[in-house]
């Protein structure tokens, strides 16, 4: 029986059309993960579907039912009524869904009140039973609480909660736990795999991510460049991809099983922290909170030629001490060395000089370059303050730096608004080289860019890494990037290192609870690996970090 | 290695200019503003009388042919004066609006760069300053500086200041928390170049708008200050001195009033409308409106 029936969609914006020829459908209680990376036309598909493409669209398609009502031109009032009972959505970004003024009770009775007709007491009964199904604890006492009271995780459930007790034909997902962190994605993810096989909706799940398709699909529908590349099972279509960009993109996506990269020879560091502390002063209204102490006696060393990885969720404090490391925060206790030399007191003139040394790469690479500075100026900014270069011989410097990540010296007169976001990432990377440092900072750096694209990035990085001796000191979230450029990892949790060593030794010899939940909770791009059921988090306190083997720490 | 390939970034379809000017706001402040700039610059040929000299005509004229807006008390063409006028407000306005936003921008650039005690002592002076309201301000400065023409522009340029350095500082501050400025830092570039080269080009577009509004601001409470006597003084042509002298002579001769207003007005309107589309040009969002149509 099928639910979603959708045949020969095209959308064009304008004269430019986006998506081209597009065909879906969905069985009832069958899961489809539509997939691609950015310009793909796969969330513009999904807004063709629910009806909510700008007015500058236009979408024509020979068939678009869902339970057989036919959803082509149908008004914005009858839409409406669909949406909700028929379909039901979820957005990537759950604050940005739910209304802020209003209670997550008043919001999710309304809806009830709304399409069911059920009285206010009915609606209320409803909505705690939802709550509680998503695993809310005190499910009464939290419908009166206002969406900014709930986690990132914990508002995602609520929306879940939302959207499911209304019992949707069709589930849409969009990025769904994009945003969240791991351990926390994969108790969504479990949530929502539990809810719809309970309820026998079906589910048309948009991601770029091949680890949680491989989780949550049943079939897989890939796109590219707005048209469809193929339709298949899960199974075989990950087991043996029958179209060339399907196994490139599997093939980008970096797995926790791969082959390490060989260890460099042990060397003296060039990056050194020494019990480093820092917190933030709380700031309420009318009172001053409690500091929050984002780390917490963190000591760490990096050496020529390294990748240390620093992994965590979100609020672990690896950002923090990355931006230590670049001085760019200097209100910590603690000291920092550069080979072996104290710099921690260093400001204005010396420590500009200094930053030679130690560049950055940021995550999001549009916001990371000035947007009234062309790529040129971009370039020669460290080469004028550093090396004193101008004129025909910053140029040439310049352009070469670019030839270095792979761009051509046209892209010097350009503005970064005008590239894309790999190329921007390049640029941002052709910065930090300028001045020949000895230890980049790479806060996130791939986690902005489709796989392909990071795959590439992490390959430059790697390549430089190479002819230059460069250490990074990589911020991540992804444990399967970690395996797939470091050489060391250091696994943070509030604040604190809890375990650290060789990749071999901690992805695969994990021994605190922690670093075992983040391994189990990552999503692997395998549909036969078995799904197991995220483990609930110890929260016992960390001891001091003792040594198990050769350079591996665990604080347990 | 990727291709270099045009990017997928919005591309900016029509100049800057064109989008103001397509707006209906941008189209008619424009045709104003030419207007005035038009009666200011060629004044000297258009006019058909010396806007000093008295008895050009019978005082108090009505409107009439020979003197398109009548004559004022002493027999002076009003329309003249109201075109030589428009150079005064012209120059009030850019003088005035010139000092809020130098000293504004530099108070607001400073304490969001520097941050620390140096920030609290600006930024907290300029609180005290907005609490009192900008004609008062004006009025106090006049006071001591003594009733002229320049002392009033000198005024209205102060008592702008807290209005310009806030909205500088609200900028500058959400500019530099910003990852290109943290990378600028750590490619070492110094305070001069981090000021000048990185944070003010990024705060001038909100800048350029404030001052457009700002224009129309400025202008009337000079005339205010002008309709005070504490402004221009005679026998300068100025629209809001005129507007006051003509007041004992409403009865008889309203046109004394009605033109000077008139013409404060329009110029008023015009600057908030130029305002107003500079805003919705720079505005991304409006951009992504624009690409809806």
């Amino acid at each position: 029986m099928t639910v979603l029936d959708i045949r020969n969609l095209a959308v064009a914006f304008g004269a430019t059309p986006v998506v081209h020829g597009v065909d879906l459908s969905i069985a009832r209680g069958e899961a489809l993960a539509l997939v691609g990376e950015s310009g793909s036309g796969k969330s513009i598909t999904a807004m063709a579907l629910m009806g909510l493409l700008p007015a500058r669209a236009s979408m024509t398609a020979d068939a678009m039912e869902l339970e057989g009502q036919d959803l082509r031109g149908l008004s914005d009032a009858a839409l409406r009524r669909l949406r909700g009972p028929q379909m039901g959505m979820i957005f990537q970004e759950p604050m940005t869904s739910l209304t802020p003024v209003l209670t997550i009770g008043r919001q999710m009775t309304e809806a009830l009140r709304v399409h069911f007709g059920l009285s206010g007491e009915a609606a209320r009964a409803r909505a705690i039973d939802m709550l509680d199904r998503v695993e809310i604890s005190r499910p009464a006492d939290r419908l009166r609480q206002y969406p900014h009271e709930f986690s990132g995780g914990m508002r995602q459930r609520v929306m879940i909660a939302m959207t499911m007790a209304l019992e949707p034909r069709l589930l849409i997902a969009d990025e769904p736990t994009t945003a969240l962190d791991v351990t926390v994605q994969a108790q969504i993810l479990d949530l929502m795999r539990t809810l719809v096989r309970e309820t026998g909706t079906s589910l048309l799940l948009i991601t770029h991510d091949m680890g949680v398709v491989a989780q949550m699909a049943d079939r897989v529908t890939v796109m590219r460049h707005g048209r469809l590349v193929e339709t298949e099972a899960a199974a075989p279509l990950f087991a043996a991809p029958r179209q060339d960009y399907t196994r490139i993109l599997l093939n980008s996506v970096p797995r926790l099983d791969a082959p390490l990269r060989p260890a460099p020879q042990p060397t003296p560091p060039v990056l050194g922290f020494r019990d480093i502390s820092r917190s933030f002063a709380g700031r309420g209204l009318l009172r001053r909170s409690e500091p929050v102490r984002a780390l917490d006696g963190v000591t760490l060393d990096i050496a020529r030629g390294e990748t240390l990885a620093l992994v965590g969720e979100s609020g672990s404090g690896k950002s923090t001490l990355g931006r230590i490391g670049t001085r760019l925060d200097l209100e910590h206790d603690g000291r920092v060395e550069i080979d072996g030399i104290d710099i921690t007191g260093l400001r204005g003139r010396a420590l500009r000089k200094l930053r030679s040394r130690v560049q950055v790469v940021f995550q999001d690479p549009l916001a990371s370059l000035d947007p009234r500075f062309t790529v040129g100026r971009t370039l020669g900014e460290p080469l004028r303050i550093h090396q004193g270069l101008a004129g025909e011989c910053l140029r040439t410097r310049a352009a070469d730096l670019l030839a270095q990540v792979g761009l051509p010296s046209s892209a010097l007169g350009r503005l970064p608004h005008e590239f894309s976001g790999g190329q921007r990432q390049r640029i941002a990377i052709a910065r930090a080289l300028a001045v020949d440092p000895a230890v980049i900072v790479a806060d996130e750096p791939t986690s902005a860019l489709d796989v392909s694209v990071q795959s590439k990035v992490l390959d430059l990085m790697e390549d430089l890494q190479r002819e230059r001796g460069l250490a990074y000191l990589f911020v991540t979230h992804d444990l399967a990037v970690v395996r797939r450029i470091a050489h060391r990892v250091a696994v943070m949790r509030r604040g604190r290192i809890v375990e650290m060593g060789p990749v071999s030794a901690v992805l695969d010899d994990a021994r605190h609870p922690y670093t075992q939940a983040l391994l189990a909770a990552a999503p692997v791009a395998d549909p036969t690996r078995a799904r197991r059921p995220p483990a609930p988090m110890p929260h016992t306190p960390d001891k001091p970090l003792s040594l198990v083997s050769d350079g591996h720490w665990v604080a347990a | 290695m990727t291709a270099f390939a045009p990017s997928d970034a919005p591309r900016r379809t029509r100049s800057f200019w064109w989008r103001v000017l397509m707006q209906p706001a941008g189209a008619i402040a424009c045709a104003i503003i030419v207007l005035l700039l038009a009666a200011a610059g060629l004044a000297d040929l258009l006019a058909p009388h010396d806007p000093t000299r008295m008895a050009a005509g019978r005082p108090l004229t009505p409107p009439s042919l020979a003197y398109p807006m009548g004559t004022d008390e002493l027999g002076r063409d009003v329309l003249s004066r109201i075109m030589y006028g428009a150079r005064l407000t012209l120059r009030i306005g850019a003088i005035a609006v010139g000092i809020s936003l130098v000293l504004g921008l530099t108070v607001g650039l400073l304490a969001a760069y520097l941050r620390g005690w140096l920030e609290a002592l600006l930024m907290r002076s300029v609180d005290v300053l907005f609490s009192f309201t900008e004609t008062l301000i004006a009025l106090a400065f006049v006071a001591v500086l003594g009733p002229s023409l320049t002392n009033a522009m000198i005024a209205v340029g102060v008592a702008g200041i807290p209005f310009y350095a806030r909205t500088a500082y609200a900028s500058a501050l959400s500019e530099r928390s910003k990852p290109w400025f943290e990378g600028a830092v750590a490619a070492g570039a110094g305070p001069g170049r981090l000021l000048f080269l990185h944070l003010l080009p990024n705060v001038m577009p909100t800048m350029i708008v404030v001052a457009t509004l700002g224009l129309s601001n400025a202008i009337l409470a000079a005339a205010a200050l002008s309709f005070l006597g504490l402004g221009a003084q005679p026998p300068q042509p100025e629209w809001g001195f005129m507007l006051s002298a003509g007041r004992d002579f409403f009865s008889r001769a309203p046109w004394l009033m009605l033109f000077p207003g008139l013409a404060i007005a329009l110029t008023v309107l015009a600057f908030n409308l130029a305002g107003d589309a500079l805003r919705e040009a720079m505005d991304p969002r409006s951009l992504l409106r624009e690409d809806a149509r």
